[in-house]
């Protein structure tokens, strides 16, 4: 049977075509893990929330400071990396990095960097200014101990909160912060090294 | 056979291991098939609005036309249309449906299905902002040869033989309140009987690839020197879901760190381009033969491109030990603790993922699909047949009107090309604001976010800071798009702030103040130093 060919409204393809496509724009938002944001540089970014227990390991501390975790690597080989911190001593706060996993109990692990850039503010205030620190690796400590001087300008409080922002470690791109041992904590950490000795 | 072993191990940073504890299964299919059901809402409510419009405004003559059936071009056809629709591989069904009721064969078809949801406006635009212009052509191409190929193959050695023609083609109604009913009613029963079932089987196949494939098991073993990596992705990704935009991502990823180009094709083609949905149609409808037939001319076509990719084109920079965290949302989560295995939790991961075009993507695909439900239960009672016979079209009382003028099929094809590529560029240039006016909003925004840190206010900081985010995210595409570079440091910066502040983000979820506020130093000091280094470009 012989028929017309249907009428199409230009106008009306038109517009359904603007709405069908401009509502796939608007959802060209870059997912989490695109090419610009987290794999953009050779330091991945393996960061991920952290709510839930693995049951990682506790470090010791090995030389009588507060120990911080710095973060986990998953798998077989699963390793805990954290800071010992030690006490304020001649305006220079001071941390160990150290490693530990199911085999092997904390010891001293090596960062390879030629700095540890970091920012520092009195802890126990409410506002205020960051400083920017630089550590730096003591001698003899193979880049696993690292100082850094206290600014003139924090030098009058008795407890810093410190972040470093960037800290590589066995590759893998990590954050820490930690808040310099306060006095009784320093007593208390004594305490449990000496009965740690006995 | 060692390069096999990638997928149970090899020395993945973040493998977990073959198996896992029962809620970590059960909570991982459940979570990647939500995440994949919200992905695919936009694309698939684009799909059945173009099965409408094709039934109700080109009607199946023209659509025959159009598609060349009884010439040899038809793939060809098929491949061009393809590239225009802006759908996914599960919104490629109810437009599939459509062309064999208006008696397209079915190799011309899956032409169609297998482009339609890799190569179209929306993944071309989003690619060229993401992929050299060269891996793109050389993508293309591969995608090009592999549905053409199938295609003709298909309608040589199948369909002349299965084909059935309908006995009266439809004609598209005349009046445009006939093509709306039966547009809206194309749409809607596109969703429910027979399709529904193809959707489901494809998210069922993504729920068991997350519930079964090790976490990490992806992370290693694709780079171009293991001869095996497109095989690994090909057995992965033919049960994977992804939508047009999420593969360019990925093909981006896969070319910039230097991995198989070879597995990057059988991602595209067999994760994007097919999926178990597809498969289910062609042995619901044609028999398990002729689906073995093209499950061994898909894999054996990408395959053979794929070997090709990785043996000719520039040798990739990734080695054995590099891994890549780019495959991991098609694999299990590392784990699911106690506390997290109920739905609460899935509803906030699928939150998580919300944007814009999936929230209203998926209401509408909601109300389209309780349409289709209602029109299901009406059953005869609710018809559109009848608008549907060609004499409805003689009835000498309709005029054309001066705006509703015929079109042939070649003016229909430029101006949909036209269109769809304007409406497109428009968007793109919309969505990425010009750098200075991101700058301007960023200037803005990261003072709100020092202000919400100073003020404790966890709700109006992580708001600022997601706003923030998402200025950061759309500045290098921005100024790429507009034909320009972006200074190195201002790309370091940009990585160094969105990592900053995720982490920030995190102090002030456990309230850690004092941190975030000391943390806000060194954010402001990256912010500074790659907008000074963009405007010193510019």
């Amino acid at each position: 049977m012989k028929y017309r060919q249907p009428r199409l409204s230009v106008f009306g393809v038109v517009v359904v075509m603007f709405v069908v496509a401009g509502m796939f724009l608007l959802g060209c938002e870059q997912p989490d893990g695109s090419i610009d944001t987290e794999h953009a540089t050779a330091d991945h970014d393996h960061d991920h929330d952290h709510d839930h227990d693995h049951g990682h390991f506790h470090a010791k501390a090995l030389y009588g400071g507060h120990v911080v975790a710095i973060g986990h690597t998953h798998g077989k080989d699963a390793t805990d990396y954290h800071a010992e911190v030690m006490p304020i001593r001649d305006a220079q706060i001071t941390f160990h990095v150290l490693a530990s996993n199911a085999r092997h109990a904390s010891q001293p692990l090596q960062v390879k960097a030629e700095t540890i850039l970091a920012y520092a503010a009195g802890a126990n205030q409410k506002t205020g200014q960051a400083s920017k620190i630089i550590f730096s690796p003591t001698t003899n400590s193979g880049g696993s101990t690292w100082s850094a001087a206290i600014p003139a300008s924090l030098k009058r409080d008795s407890q810093l909160a410190v972040v470093i922002p960037k800290i590589t470690l066995a590759g893998k791109r990590l954050n820490f912060s930690f808040k310099t041992p306060s006095a009784t904590q320093q007593t208390q950490s004594k305490k449990s090294t000496a009965e740690d000795s006995k | 056979m060692s390069d096999f072993l990638l997928l149970g191990d090899a020395g993945s940073p973040g493998y977990e291991g073959l198996f896992t504890d029962f809620n970590t299964v059960l909570w991982s299919a459940l979570l990647r098939m939500a995440l994949a059901m919200v992905a695919a809402a936009p694309f698939l409510v684009a799909g059945v609005f173009a099965a409408g419009i094709l039934r109700s405004m080109v009607g199946s003559e023209r659509t025959r036309h159009i598609l060349g059936v009884g010439h040899w071009t038809g793939p060809l056809r098929a491949w061009c249309l393809g590239i225009m629709l802006p759908i996914c591989s599960l919104g490629a069904l109810p437009v599939a449906r459509e062309l064999r009721r208006a008696g397209v064969p079915s190799g011309t078809v899956i032409s169609f299905v297998l482009v339609a949801p890799v190569l179209n406006p929306v993944s071309i635009i989003y690619g060229l902002s993401h992929i050299p212009a060269i891996m793109l052509v050389w993508f293309a191409v591969g995608t090009f040869l592999t549905s053409i190929g199938i295609g003709m193959i298909w309608n040589w050695a199948i369909a002349e033989r299965y084909d059935i023609s309908p006995d009266q083609p439809e004609t598209a109604p005349r009046k445009s309140h006939h093509r709306l009913a039966v547009m809206g009613h194309t749409a809607a029963t596109a969703l429910v009987g027979p399709a529904a079932v193809d959707f489901g089987l494809a998210l069922l196949a993504v729920g068991l690839l997350g519930a079964f494939l090790p976490h990490g098991a992806l992370q290693t073993g694709l780079t171009r020197d293991n001869a095996l990596a497109p095989i690994i992705m090909g057995i992965v990704a033919i049960p994977v879901y992804v939508t047009p935009t999420e593969v360019m991502m990925h093909f981006g990823l896969i070319v910039r760190d230097g991995y198989s180009l070879g597995a990057a094709f059988a991602l595209i083609v067999l994760g994007a381009g097919a999926n178990v949905g597809v498969a289910n149609w062609l042995r619901r409808d044609y028999g398990l033969q002729s689906l073995a037939l093209f499950v061994g001319l898909l894999i054996g076509s990408t395959l053979v491109i794929g070997f090709t990719a990785d043996r000719t084109i520039i040798h990739g920079a990734a080695k054995a030990t590099d891994h890549t965290h780019a495959f991991d949302p098609f694999t299990r989560l590392s784990a699911v603790p106690s506390e997290h295995a109920n739905v609460p939790w899935i509803y906030a991961e699928v939150q998580k993922s919300m944007t814009p075009d999936r929230f209203w993507g998926l209401m509408l695909l909601c109300l389209i699909a309780l349409a289709g439900i209602c029109l299901r239960v009406a059953g005869n009672r609710v018809r559109i047949e009848h608008l549907l016979k060609a004499d409805v079209s003689l009835d000498p009382s309709a005029r054309n009107t001066r705006r509703e003028n015929s079109l042939s099929s070649v003016q229909l094809c430029v101006v949909g090309i036209g269109c769809v590529l304007a409406a497109g560029t428009t968007g793109l240039y919309i969505f990425y604001p010009p750098a200075d006016a991101l700058i301007k909003d960023m200037n803005n925004i990261r003072v709100a976010v020092y202000d919400g840190i100073r003020e404790e206010d966890p709700i109006e900081t992580a708001r600022r800071i997601e706003q923030w985010k998402s200025c950061l995210r759309k500045f290098p595409t921005s100024v790429e798009i507009r034909f320009d570079s972006l200074p190195p440091e201002t790309r370091q910066s940009i990585d160094e702030l969105l990592y900053n502040l995720k982490t920030l983000e995190r102090y002030v979820r456990i309230g850690r103040y004092r941190e975030a506020e000391i943390l806000t130093a060194h954010i402001e000091s990256e912010y500074l130093t790659g907008r000074n280094a963009f405007r010193s470009n510019h």
